[in-house]
């Protein structure tokens, strides 16, 4: 009866031993690209820094007392007149709306990056989901791509927008875009938000070997890099 | 001969006997053997019956999820959709609205709810999975009337009025919403009919138009006649057709802009391969090379029109900086002016791992000219040139002779409060419009942060405010 219950045990473990590498075939995770985003500012609401509240208030002309990190009379003072002034609750405490007030964030260890590493991380995705295969340059034109739609009316007005609008890019039909970028993307996403076209204003790229759609032929040639043919 | 006859039949008997017993012997194997085999196929039953019930329930799981999400994107796109169709019905009713009132007030609050209109119909289409053709024109027609609203709204907010021209495009706009109207109208009649799935109906066919797509009728402009609408905005007709202001007629041969990467570029790196790659026809028409230095490809494309370096393009690896900030930024100015970039100099910074991306503009009499700004991208391990782009310089490049008529104190009473200045420059930038303004520019710490107010040197005006957004590496340098 043992042994039965280990050879029923062997069987049934192998078959999805297999099946699990199968899955795990299908789903080959990439190592996380080495990426030197952003510089998140948050700071711990518990300690909220008060140096950093005083520093700000002296400056400003509204705390006249030492940078000594106390939370004493002159500084809740000090914090109440600032309050005045923006028409914030004058109860001394710097609160996530006072803080903001300063420029500080109390996200209390939740990170917050700013809207252009955001745009940095998608334009980054889909540059590598798109690309990865085809040369620097290549990469680089499909950011720029990205971002011509962006200033362009025809397209939605956000790089999300943009990337994201439905049946846009083969790489989010088929899930490539959850591929996490290398270094090369990264570089290339940098080049095209800092200007970079060598595609000069195109609006749409096709490969002419695979593209299916008739309509994509009717569009203006601009140039040709690697695989794809850029066009407006 | 008896003995010999016994010993025969006995012979024959114990033959018999044996057979038999090999006989049993074979059978109580068999029968041993079967036995034997009995628990092994129960093994195999019962696993496989474990496998068949657990594969089933993973394939009820799968499907269940699937509908689950199907479900959920059926929400999301009927949402947008009935979303989209309200906003269209609004924004008929406001411009209808627009043309019966006569106050400069109630016009104005009129025109806000008309963006606010569009904002929705424009989020709504970029969710739809509309074909790509019939969603452009479309969201091209709601940008633009976005962007005239906004840009009248910008008038009579100044106390000036609209002209009977600019207000007669209110007519055009009605009667393109009536098509549009006419064509969701024909769609929700057949999305009555039960059945009906925006998921099931997204999936395009050979000819690329899916059955969404085709219910909604031809949005494209083939169909209907959208118009031309000019405006003081980033999506104006006006500014579809680019002009290139900054190279002259004079077209160079492909040899000649090859001399020029070689000798002039290239000068100083005798290892340098350039091969011929191809013609590009942009707005700015290139010759294209491929350009090999020290085992490092890059790619260079030089305008036909005056032979101007308009592009390099490069990558750097990985590595630890060792030129300074300073230093890149010499070597970018120098770069620039070897090659025909004259009067430059660094106006921003930024550093991301190993490279610096430097923007130069020509500082002309004490003034910035942002509308020229050229890009050099550095790297700081190999303390190298790996990247140009000066497409503005190409596009916006001409002699200007900027007047600054109020002065910087009149300026800066238009800083409102709890300011520190840090720095007043005189700059030409270009609007959204297109249009090229002298100003001042504030440099201004505020306690949130800095920013950057551009104030018009003729009327006056806070023409454009920039926040400098906290990203590590980034500088402000003149």
């Amino acid at each position: 009866m043992k042994k039965l219950l280990i050879a029923m045990l062997v069987m049934v473990s192998c078959f999805f031993g297999i099946a699990g590498s199968v899955g795990a075939i299908q789903g080959i995770k990439q190592e996380p690209a080495k990426t030197t985003i952003a510089r998140i500012e948050s700071v711990d609401s518990a300690t909220a820094d008060i140096k950093e509240v005083q520093t700000r208030l002296k400056k400003w002309g509204y705390y006249t007392g030492n940078v000594d990190g106390i939370n004493g009379p002159l500084t809740i003072s000090a914090v109440k007149k600032f309050q005045k002034r923006y028409g914030l609750t004058q109860d001394g405490i710097v609160g996530p709306l006072t803080a903001a007030k300063m420029g500080i964030s109390v996200s209390s260890g939740s990170s917050s990056s700013s809207y252009s590493n955001n745009d940095r991380y998608l334009l980054a995705k889909v540059i590598y989901a798109e690309a990865r295969g085809e040369s620097y340059t290549g990469q680089v034109a499909i950011g720029a791509v990205v971002l011509n739609r962006v200033e362009d009316s025809r397209f939605p007005n956000t790089i999300a927008g943009v990337i994201y609008q439905p049946w846009a890019f083969t790489a989010v039909n088929d899930g490539q875009i959850n591929l996490e970028p290398n270094e090369t993307a990264y570089q290339a996403a940098d080049d095209a938000l800092n200007g970079w076209d060598p595609t000069y204003g195109s609006i749409y790229y096709y490969n002419p070997e695979t593209a299916t759609s008739k309509w994509i032929w009717s569009t203006t040639y601009v140039t040709q890099i690697g695989k794809h043919i850029f066009a407006v | 001969m008896d003995n010999k006859k016994i010993t025969s039949v006995d012979y024959e008997e114990e033959k018999n006997q044996s057979q038999s017993k090999k006989q049993q012997d074979e059978n109580t194997k068999k029968k041993s053997n079967a036995q034997k085999m009995i628990p092994g196929l129960i093994v195999v039953i019962v696993s496989l019956l474990i496998i068949l019930t657990c594969v089933l329930i993973a394939y009820y799981q799968v499907y269940n999820s699937g509908k689950q999400n199907a479900n959920v994107l059926e929400g999301v796109y009927t949402s947008s959709y009935y979303s989209m169709v309200d906003n269209v019905n609004n924004l008929s009713v406001d411009v209808a609205k627009y043309s019966t009132l006569t106050t400069k007030q109630a016009k104005l609050n009129t025109l806000q709810d008309m963006m606010l209109d569009c904002n929705y119909i424009l989020a709504g289409l970029s969710v739809l999975p509309i074909d790509e053709v019939n969603a452009s024109s479309a969201t091209k027609f709601f940008n633009q009337v976005n962007g005239l609203c906004e840009a009248y709204s910008n008038t009579l907010y100044k106390g000036e009025n609209l002209t009977q021209e600019e207000e007669l495009v209110f007519d055009k706009i009605s009667l393109v919403l009536g098509k549009i109207k006419e064509n969701l109208n024909k769609q929700n009649a057949g999305m009555y009919d039960a059945g009906f799935n925006f998921v099931d109906a997204s999936v395009f066919d050979d000819t690329g138009m899916n059955e969404l797509s085709a219910g909604l009728g031809d949005l494209s402009s083939e169909n209907i006649d959208y118009p031309a609408m000019i405006f003081d905005g980033p999506f104006s007709t006006a500014l579809e057709t680019t002009e290139v202001k900054g190279l002259s007629e004079n077209e160079v041969s492909k040899d000649k802009a090859y001399d020029y990467l070689k000798n002039t570029v290239y000068k100083n790196r005798e290892d340098v391969k350039i091969s011929f790659d191809k013609e590009t026809n942009g707005d700015i028409a290139t010759y294209d090379f491929n350009v090999e230095v020290d085992n490092k490809q890059f790619f260079a494309q030089v305008s036909k029109r005056d032979g101007l370096l308009i592009t390099i393009s490069g990558y750097a690896e990985t590595g630890n900086p060792i030129m300074k900030n300073e230093q890149a930024m010499e070597l970018s100015k120098t770069f620039a002016n070897n090659i025909g970039f004259e009067s430059m100099d660094s106006v921003w910074l930024e550093i991301h791992d190993n490279v610096a991306y430097i923007n130069l503009a020509p500082v002309i009499n004490g003034v910035i000219m942002y509308p020229d700004l050229v890009k050099v991208k550095v790297d700081l391990t190999a303390q190298e040139v790996i990247g140009f782009e000066a497409v503005n310089y190409a596009l916006n490049h001409v002699e200007r002779s900027p007047e600054f008529v109020v002065d910087t104190d009149s300026a800066e009473k238009l800083l409102g409060f709890d300011y520190n200045v840090l720095k007043i420059s005189k700059a030409v930038i270009r609007l959204d419009s297109g249009k090229e303004v002298a100003t001042y520019e504030f440099m201004v710490e505020r306690i949130d942060g800095t920013y950057f107010y551009y104030i018009d040197a003729n009327t006056n005006q806070i023409v454009k405010t920039m926040k400098l957004v906290s990203v590590e590496g980034v500088q402000k340098l003149i």
